[in-house]
């Protein structure tokens, strides 16, 4: 009873702590610019193989194997977490029995994938201590992104050890009725043989506590680490773009001010009175991202596989697609309290592009969207570099002299270049 | 401070000129009109002024003297970010009559450094800015590369051969501006563009002046012959129809 | 009646561009029946001035006072206008050079005389005084008229040959009488590259392009340069990326010279660039591209590789100067 009541009120903290975080980060949200959502079949099926397949995970074939093993096993392990937290509730044991056979089989799984993963997390912590991966560093990687990355995988390694701790005791506890299959923990139960059952109970309490725990503490670390991802990639790539990489959309409000332009009469009928003043155009800080924009940076694992196939940055030009992503949430975070407080008009004289972002960065990009093909988790950096682009064209125009000449060639010349538009034909002499 | 610009209204470089009426007028059909491209440079210099608190520039206009096919070039010149802008109703007949017209309209407002380009690329007259500064008693400073308020003052680095003076002048005063003014012409925004079609532009009779010169007529240069190529490993042949045919070495 | 043409000197002495104006007074002078009187202000020795009389003028006016110390546009003005005033000339010939144009117009207005800038040839008629000018950036010529009693030209540089026609060429120190507050112009300092010769001066000019490639390959182009006795220039995205000097950069918005051979090596003949150059005598391209642009412009050219061509140029000019 004792073990229910404080159960519970480690569960109601949790919740209560993820709720705060929750609220703010729906504060954050409603700050940002509107994105339509459709087609939900076909995006049921890319949320089917992109990320419950792992498809691009694969593309890194062996590291993204054994994610594949990590994320599949998280899936089925869930399934064990809820059941701890009814029986932590409930005050029962392993209430999922009822399923039977079914039961057995999501044990058996669950334990096999807790050693896998477990091996997998160990292969990951060596990798990033030991060897150099080059796309782990980085200008936009400090020391606490690193830090963050490792405590991240320690806690995983933690859930699995106490995990297998909490099963291995149980097999090796109750030698009769033992409810499930566990291939991975029943071999291990030999280590507990020659304990005492009151020290094997005492092990099994340990690790069992220690596993909720954790889970607790865990829920509420990931959305203040990379690890974020660990609940946003399902619902990201869900909700992801689904128009062809590459498309660019039109804007309607410069549809309508070129037609205006062109058809000076017809733009007289239509705006007569005041029109509503047009709104920034591009996006100059975090108020003009999309949520879908601001979703993705906080779903972004800074994986740096995009920033790995930027030919932008291969060829050592200042633009990191991971940077421009990663930087969208350092900067929300700075300012998205303000805002909240504030309101729409409130500034600290800084802003996402020009102090986070430099003109420079988003220059360099080719639009190649090899960044945006790369994503496991369908994350589109090339529609929000180009918006930044559109506030530096379209409100400061602030492009590259080069691209100046052009915009000013194709006023006047109709052409790119300073060739009389009466020369348009020489080339078919 | 309030800077006006005079802009003149010219074709487009790429422009293949023609002539009508005997070769007495330009054949106006198919031109694109631009602004001229050192009125341009020095508008670029006049805006990235104000943008500069420490130069306390509050008004950036600018003046041309057309017909209303001018325009549109002036609503590119509100679009670039000139506040206002002044169109003399009349057709530019020569230097000194553009240069009457400005004079009587900066009389009334009031300019603390009108900036005039160094050439039209139509006519080619560098004449317009010194005509201004004398009917306004303005001093006058040409070849200026580069200009920077400082107080009341102007600072300026004028051209001369062989180098460059750097020179002070009160204002009131003309600038007459050459390249280096600025390093690219600025561009209009799409913002710019819209905000545009709201910005002031005053249309303004001319006063009766009487042109001091007159455009007879023009003359398409002489086709040029066709160029005669010498072949690469041969060179000595270049330096022969150089010195013999040609005679300039 | 006269003609007064005003001749500038640089630390006290003329260049080939006075003479040049001299002798263009000079025909117009004949052509009007009348005589030459040659304006100089500044410091300038007596045996100096004397030298305008060899190109055709009769009498030579010289002002030298604190005031003219420094080129301030209202005080050469006025000086040049109570020159013309005292000497009743007729017709006032300027060049068009920085000078000319800063003074010219501001002259025009006090003397109320009709001015043309620019123009490339003597008078085609006396009566209406009708003068041939370069429009369009040397796209074609415009014949213009000067209305007015008295009659301003400035003369294009490198326009008119130099004549010599000894006169008399008297020296006559004028006393002008200039307001005080008349000088505006405050000098802070002066930064004067001695030695090279002037871009607008020179009557050979070697310009390179983006077609060299890069900085490092100016060597032989400067070669060439100093085998002709030319100046060196550039176009402008050459200047625009820092590889030459902007005062090098020839073009529409640099530059506009006018010399008696232009060699192009590795410019593909943009324009602007030409309209800076157009005047020119005798345009010479060296490029690889057959097809560039510039060939349209050019009287002799060579299609090949800069970078071989310019040292055989060199080799054959030191050659041909031997013989």
């Amino acid at each position: 009873m004792v073990k229910q009541i404080i159960f519970a009120i480690t569960l109601i903290i949790t919740l209560g702590v993820f709720a705060y975080t929750l609220t703010r980060l729906i504060s954050y949200f409603k700050l940002t610019k509107p994105f339509p959502v459709k087609n939900i079949g076909k995006r049921i099926s890319v949320m089917l193989s992109v990320a419950i397949g792992q498809t691009k995970i694969f593309r890194f074939p062996v590291i993204g194997f054994l994610h594949a093993m990590v994320f599949w096993g998280f899936c089925v392990i869930l399934i064990g977490s809820i059941e701890m937290i009814i029986d932590g509730l409930a005050g029962t044991e392993r209430i999922l029995k009822v399923l039977g056979g079914v039961y057995d089989i999501i044990i058996a799984t669950g334990d096999v994938f807790a050693f896998i993963i477990f091996i997998s997390i160990i292969v990951f912590l060596i990798r990033r201590m030991f060897l150099n991966v080059k796309r782990f560093g980085g200008i936009e990687m400090k020391h606490k992104s690193h830090k963050d990355a490792n405590f991240a995988l320690t806690l995983i390694l933690l859930l699995m050890v106490t995990l297998l701790g909490m099963n291995t005791a149980y097999v090796a506890g109750n030698s009769t009725l033992i409810h499930g299959i566990y291939p991975v923990s029943s071999l291990l139960s030999g280590l507990l043989a020659s304990l005492s059952s009151d020290t094997i109970h005492l092990i099994h309490e340990i690790n069992w506590w220690g596993h909720i725990l954790l889970i607790f503490f865990f829920a509420n670390y990931l959305p203040y680490s990379k690890h974020f991802h660990v609940f946003m990639s399902v619902p990201n790539v869900f909700l992801s773009r689904l128009d062809p990489l590459g498309k660019l959309p039109n804007m309607d409000s410069i549809t309508n001010e070129v037609r205006a332009i062109m058809n000076p009469d017809m733009a007289s009928q239509e705006t007569s009175g005041e029109s509503e003043p047009i709104g920034r155009f591009g996006v100059l800080d975090v108020e003009d991202v999309t949520w879908k924009n601001y979703m993705d940076s906080l779903a972004c694992t800074q994986c740096g596989r995009c920033t790995s196939v930027c030919p932008a940055n291969i060829t050592g030009k200042k633009l990191s697609p991971r940077k421009i992503i990663m930087d969208v949430r350092a900067r929300m975070k700075e300012k998205g309290p303000g805002l909240v407080k504030n309101g729409k008009d409130y500034t600290d004289n800084k802003s996402l592009v020009k102090d986070y972002i430099s003109a420079e960065e988003l220059w360099a990009c080719t639009t190649c969207n090899a960044c945006a093909q790369e994503c496991p988790i369908n994350i589109n950096h090339p529609t929000l570099i180009v918006d930044m682009r559109r506030y530096l064209v379209m409100e400061e125009a602030a492009a590259p002299g080069e691209l100046n000449s052009i915009f000013s060639n194709i006023e006047n010349n109709g052409a790119p270049w300073q060739f009389s538009p009466e020369d348009r034909l020489k080339w078919t002499e | 401070m309030k800077i006006l610009i005079c802009l003149s209204n010219v074709p487009d470089t790429t422009t293949k000129v023609k002539f009508i009426d005997g070769n007495s007028s330009l054949d106006k059909t198919g031109i694109q009109w631009i602004i001229n491209p050192w009125d341009e440079l020095a508008l670029t210099r006049a805006l990235e002024l104000k943008e500069n608190s420490g130069a306390s520039v509050e008004k950036v206009s600018v003046i041309t003297v057309g017909a209303n096919n001018a325009d549109p070039t002036i609503r590119k010149a509100l679009a670039i970010g000139a506040d206002n802008a002044f169109r003399v109703n009349a057709e530019p007949m020569d230097d000194y009559f553009v240069a009457a017209q400005i004079a009587e309209v900066v009389e009334k407002e009031n300019y603390d450094i009108i900036l005039c380009g160094i050439e039209s690329s139509d006519y080619n007259g560098s004449a317009v800015g010194g005509m201004l500064s004398e009917l306004l008693g303005y001093p006058s400073v040409s070849a200026v590369s580069q200009l920077n308020i400082e107080g009341g003052d102007v600072l300026i680095t004028r051209e001369i051969d062989g180098g460059k003076e750097v020179v002070t002048v009160s204002a009131p005063m003309v600038a007459i501006v050459q390249k280096g003014i600025a390093k690219e012409p600025r561009i209009a925004a799409m913002r710019g563009i819209m905000m545009a079609k709201s910005k002031p532009l005053t249309v303004i009779e001319p006063v009766q002046v009487d042109a001091m010169t007159e455009f007879v007529n023009y003359e398409l240069p002489q086709t040029k012959a066709a160029c005669k190529m010498v072949d690469p490993d041969n060179v000595k042949e270049l330096v022969d129809l150089l010195r013999n045919e040609a005679k300039v070495i | 009646m006269s003609v007064l043409v005003y001749t500038e000197n640089w630390d006290g002495k003329f260049k080939k561009l006075s003479f040049e104006l001299v002798s263009y007074a000079g025909k117009v002078a004949e052509m009007l029946g009348t005589k030459v009187t040659a304006l100089s202000i500044g410091n300038v020795s007596n045996d100096e001035l004397s030298k305008l009389g060899t190109y055709g003028a009769d009498k030579i006016l010289t002002v030298n006072n604190e005031q003219t110390a420094v080129l301030d546009n209202q005080v050469y003005s006025s000086v040049i206008a109570q020159a013309v005033e005292k000497e009743g000339a007729k017709v006032i010939i300027i060049s068009n050079n920085n000078t000319g144009k800063a003074v010219a117009p501001r002259v025009a207005v006090r003397l109320k005389a009709g001015l043309v800038g620019g123009v490339t040839k003597l008078p085609s008629n006396l009566d209406p005084f009708t003068v041939t000018k370069k429009v369009f950036s040397g796209k074609a010529f415009a014949n213009v008229t000067i209305k007015t009693d008295c009659k301003m030209i400035t003369l294009a540089q490198n326009s008119f040959e130099v004549i010599e026609k000894k006169k008399e060429g008297a020296v006559e120190t004028l006393n002008v009488n200039i307001e005080s507050e008349l000088l505006k112009t405050n000098v802070k300092n002066t930064e004067k590259q001695s030695g090279k010769i002037l871009l607008t001066d020179a009557e050979i000019v070697v310009s390179g392009g983006r077609g060299m490639k890069s900085p490092d390959n100016w060597g032989p182009l400067e070669e060439l340069a100093e085998v002709l006795g030319a100046a060196t220039a550039c176009s402008r995205p050459v200047s625009d990326e820092g590889w030459r000097p902007h005062s090098e950069h020839t073009g529409q918005t640099g530059k506009i010279i006018a010399p008696n051979l232009y060699i192009a090596v590795g410019i593909s003949g943009a324009i602007q660039h030409l309209a800076g150059v157009s005047s020119s005598k005798c345009i010479v391209a060296i490029n690889n591209d057959k097809d560039a642009p510039i060939f349209e412009a050019t009287d002799y050219g060579i299609v090949g590789d800069a970078l071989k061509v310019l040292p055989a140029l060199v080799n054959a000019v030191k050659e041909s100067k031997s013989q």
